[in-house]
């Protein structure tokens, strides 16, 4: 899809906190205070329309904590110009993230 | 994918049992790894939650909350689970498809034949009737009939003979033309084109602007500077060659120099009688350039908001003042004014017999729906067993309705595919046998919007054919089926259902063959027409010496003479004449007259046509001499005057005398008396369809006519001889273009051209009728042949006879037929009317018709049910039997 897709605000905040370093559903959840129901569904329409992609935490990872493996998400440079494009339209986007980025509690990695 | 114990948790956390719920409704491709993403997030944050000992109650709460949105998530997904399953449909329809390759043949073939006519009809009523006209606005345009109420007759400019008119309220703007064919001269070789004389307001109304120059001001329509013209797009390129520099060149036409000053661009079409103009110039009262065929119509743009229905009340309040104001009109002119909108004028008398065969392929359609339907229905009791297999496996009615439903619009939209070649191929065939003179008949072809339309009906042929066996088979009764260990028969589809389909498509059928009878009896009617001359071997072309070049009477007869001299003299050539409308392919010139001796009060308004013709004309043309003589070449200026009339015009003007030696009165300048010579037979002038006028011949040499058709009677094809006679009349005027070469036969086929058009159109379109249904009767009877296989074996085991079972099968299919019969008889009774306008000397009801069909009908539906009857006749019991 071209990078100059639109995007709607809630998606735009999301593909913010993505490429912000929150890569997990729940972290978005909390760093944008979206509920679930509308970052989800987001997510999904971002990686149909090639502005993030997502992987599978490593196997070992999730067999240490029990728990099955997590899926994160990553942007794309398409998502990248989009996001670009979209700081442009929104302009007070850029001041509703910390930015850079400043891991909040529950996001921290266990050692 | 990673794999995961995730049972262990379930107990004690509600979220993940909500989210292994909410999994349900997420397409099964993406199940898993949605599952696992949300169990994973969940319980990340769980033992987050944990370590941080601030797993209490609300927290727990939150996660659940959070779940909640979950759904959301797995309804977003939901078109893609829909996509999945229809793809599977898809594939598993195909497949279906394929395993019954004669089944899938016969139904896209079917359904083939239906699209393919309908989109090809279509594609022609969307050229002709539907496409806007190609000005700014047309739906404003109308044209105004009987307009002379709103001239101004006094008028010496064309401003001041429109401005009635143009002050209309309801109108905006309005203007006037006049039509007919003028010699285009410059250097090269003349030719004859169609020229539009138009008032000021023409082109700013149809607010088209010229490709090159410009459109007339309003000074040239003032006298003394009305010698401009603009030419169409057609012209520019095939005179011109497309040359950009063509404005301020001069041509001449009919001798008068004009400057071209515009080219209009190349979708701007005019048409005028079917033909688009070529020229137009300014129209200027009292001028005179046009020498032929002349129409006149008046039209107007009416004002934004203002409604047909409105302008017309306007039109008969004028109307009604005009009466009163101009008394000496009122007792003969009783024309109202009427507007009509300008695109139903163009379509003409096209409109009924497109809108016509638009129904009849609309019950092709229907009929191929209808076999579609039944040859699935057949099909659908075959494969109930695999239906209940798949709604025991939990299959819900939805998903077995969906996969009917895909199966059959799968057919259509490979039967559209197909129909969509047959309609490319029937829209040339048709184009090649359209009737001459259609506006915008060039147009026509299978375009996007063809597309569209073939897609449109192709999606909507599959539902309606597909949803009878999709509403009747998605509710298997489970049990009965499964038991019956595979048997087919007793599980037979509604007969209610399969027996009504069968006799609505006998109806359809009759009602297309009785309409189509109907057409094909009045053509024959037409060709039967005693036209009283004879057209074989008779070539024909337009002479037309311009006025400038030949002002007066002698010039003008000795130029026709000339020419008619030396085309005599050319070997193969019996007769030439010269005439100055030509029958069945111009009209008639009506004009008031008297009888000498009578008083004018006994004779009121009598009005007769009257036609100049030569010495030969009548012998060219072999119409044949009643009583007294033919012309002969010494009626010229210093003769006495002579007239010939017509068999009804005797009868009607001299019920008891004998005409000859009476003398006739003519009104034209000064009164002229002509004495009648010779009595010659009715000639059918206007068209085989329409009534003779009674008619009165002057002889050329005596009253020259402005234009004149040649007619040679040839001894040999009058085609061979255009060439010799285009370099006889290049003889006595190099500048004279040879225009409308035809030969007599070629006039009189493009006069009822149209009706053979409809004629053949909707024969074509009853055969494959007439094709359809007999094989959708073959087909279901062959059906209930093989499910009753095991039922006629168990009777002729009982000592059935083989005219028993006989009587059993094709009794069933006669009174299918005959309820089918009855119910076409009783359509075609009701629609024939719609038929009128089409037919010649045959009744709507035409009782022969009727019967003739109907019998044709059964006749042939009877075949097609004894033939799948006589295989049950083969049947051996003791197979039969077996058969299970």
């Amino acid at each position: 899809m071209s990078p100059k897709a639109y995007l709607s605000y809630s998606a735009a905040v999301i593909l913010q906190a993505v490429e912000g370093g929150y890569r997990y559903g729940f972290d978005i959840m909390d760093i944008t205070g979206l509920p679930s129901g509308t970052v989800y569904p987001a997510l999904r329409r971002l990686e149909q329309a090639g502005l993030v992609v997502s992987r599978w935490e490593k196997q070992n990872i999730a067999q240490r904590d029990g728990r099955p493996p997590r899926k994160y998400y990553e942007i794309t440079p398409d998502g990248e110009e989009a996001l670009a494009e979209a700081v442009k339209r929104y302009r007070n986007l850029e001041r509703l993230l910390p930015h850079p980025v400043r891991k909040i509690k529950p996001t921290r990695e266990r050692g | 994918m990673p794999t995961h114990d995730r049972k262990a948790g379930h107990l004690v956390r509600p979220y993940c049992w909500l989210i292994t719920a909410l999994s349900l409704i997420v397409p099964q491709r993406l199940r898993s790894g949605w599952r696992q993403e949300w169990e994973a997030e969940l319980r990340h944050r769980e033992a987050l939650l944990a370590d941080w000992e601030r797993l209490n109650w609300r927290t727990k709460l939150d996660l659940l909350r959070r779940s909640l949105g979950a759904f959301w998530d797995a309804f977003w997904l939901q078109p893609q689970r829909l996509e999945d399953e229809m793809f599977q449909d898809l594939r598993y329809g195909a497949r279906m498809l394929l395993t019954s390759p004669g089944f899938a043949v016969v139904t896209i073939l079917t359904l083939a034949l239906g699209i393919g006519a309908n989109t090809a009809i279509f594609s022609v009523i969307d050229a002709v009737l539907l496409r806007p006209l190609p000005f700014a606005e047309p739906e404003r345009l109308v044209q105004i009939q009987n307009a002379h109420w709103l001239f101004n007759f006094d008028a010496d400019s064309g401003d001041q003979f429109m401005s009635p008119i143009e002050n209309v309220e309801v109108f905006e703007q309005a203007a006037h033309y006049d039509t007919g064919r003028v010699n285009l001269t410059d250097e090269t070789s003349p030719e004859r084109i169609q020229l539009m004389r138009v008032t000021a307001g023409f082109f700013p109304m149809l607010g088209v602007p010229p490709l090159l120059g410009r459109t007339f001001s309003a000074d040239e329509h003032k006298a003394g500077n009305h010698r401009v013209v603009i030419i169409s797009h057609g012209l520019w390129q095939s005179r011109f060659g497309g040359d950009p520099q063509v404005l301020g060149k001069t041509v001449r036409m009919n001798g008068y120099q004009h400057t071209i000053i515009g080219v209009m661009p190349r979708d701007f079409q005019f048409y005028v009688l079917g033909n688009p103009a070529d020229a137009w110039t300014p129209l200027m009262p009292g001028v005179h350039l046009i020498t032929t065929e002349a129409g006149a119509e008046t039209f107007a743009r009416l004002k934004q908001g203002i409604s047909l229905t409105q302008a017309q009340a306007q039109m008969e309040t004028i109307y009604q003042r005009a009466r009163q104001q101009r008394p000496q009109f009122k007792d003969y002119d009783t024309h109202r004014i009427r507007l009509t909108p300008l695109s139903k004028t163009w379509a003409g008398n096209l409109r009924s017999p497109l809108l016509i065969l638009l129904a009849a392929v609309g019950s092709v359609l229907l009929i191929a729906c209808i076999n579609a339907a039944n040859l699935l229905l057949a099909r659908a009791a075959t494969r109930q067993k695999e239906v209940a297999i798949r709604a025991a496996l939990g299959a819900s009615r939805l998903r077995l309705v969906r996969q009917w439903l895909t199966e059959s619009s799968l057919l259509a939209l490979l039967g559209g595919a197909l129909g969509l070649l047959f309609a490319t191929w029937s829209v040339r065939v048709m184009i090649a046998i359209s009737p001459v003179r259609v506006p915008r008949v060039g147009d026509v072809d299978i375009d996007s919007r063809a597309l569209v339309f073939t897609l449109g009906i192709s999606t909507l042929t599959g539902l309606l054919f597909g949803l009878a066996p999709a509403l009747q088979f998605s509710k298997p009764a489970l049990n009965e089926t499964l038991k019956e260990g595979g048997r087919r028969g007793t599980a037979d589809f509604s007969p209610r259902l399969r027996n009504a389909l069968m006799v609505s498509e006998v109806a359809l059928a009759l009602v297309l063959l009785i309409n189509a009878g109907l057409l094909v009896k009045s053509f024959r009617h037409l060709l039967d027409v005693r036209l009283g001359f004879n057209p074989k071997n008779v070539l024909t072309l337009e002479l037309a010496p311009p006025a400038m070049k030949y002002p007066y009477y002698p010039e003008r007869a000795e130029f026709y003479q000339q020419i008619i001299e030396r085309i005599r003299a050319l070997p193969g050539v019996e007769h030439v004449g010269t005439i100055n409308d030509l029958p069945i392919a111009a009209g008639s010139l009506i004009t008031p007259i008297q009888i000498e001796g009578r008083p004018p009060e006994s004779q009121p308004h009598i009005t007769a046509a009257w036609r100049v013709a030569s010495a030969d004309y009548f012998r060219a043309m072999q119409i044949p001499l009643l009583s007294g003589r033919y012309f002969t070449e010494q009626d010229n200026v210093s003769a006495p005057r002579v007239a010939i009339i017509d068999h009804s015009f005797a009868r009607w003007a001299f019920p008891n005398e004998n005409p000859i030696g009476k003398r006739l009165i003519l009104n034209t300048g000064s009164p002229t008396a002509y004495e009648i010579v010779g009595i010659v037979g009715d000639v059918k002038h206007r068209g085989l369809d329409l009534q003779i006028d009674p008619a009165f011949y002057l002889p050329m040499r005596q009253r020259p006519s402005l234009y004149a058709r040649l007619v040679i009677r040839t001894t040999t094809d009058p085609a061979t001889l255009t060439s010799a006679v285009r370099k006889a009349i290049w003889e006595v005027d190099k500048d004279h273009p040879i225009y409308n070469v035809k030969t007599m036969e070629q006039h009189v086929a493009e006069s009822i051209s149209r009706r053979r058009f409809s004629m053949l159109m909707l024969s074509a379109f009853a055969l494959i009728a007439l094709l359809l249904s007999m094989v959708g009767i073959y087909g279901v009877m062959a059906f209930v042949v093989t499910q009753r296989t095991h039922e006629i074996g168990i009777r002729m085991a009982l000592g059935a006879r083989p005219r028993d079972v006989l009587k059993l099968v094709v009794g069933q299919g006669v009174k299918l037929i005959t309820a089918g019969v009855a119910l076409g008889l009783v359509g075609a009774l009701a629609l024939s009317r719609f038929l009128m306008s089409l037919l010649y000397e045959v009744s709507a009801t035409d009782p022969m018709t009727f019967a003739g069909v109907a019998l044709l009908l059964a006749v042939v539906a009877l075949v097609a049910c004894y033939l799948p009857a006589r295989r049950a006749l083969k049947v051996d019991p003791l197979v039969a039997l077996r058969h299970e």
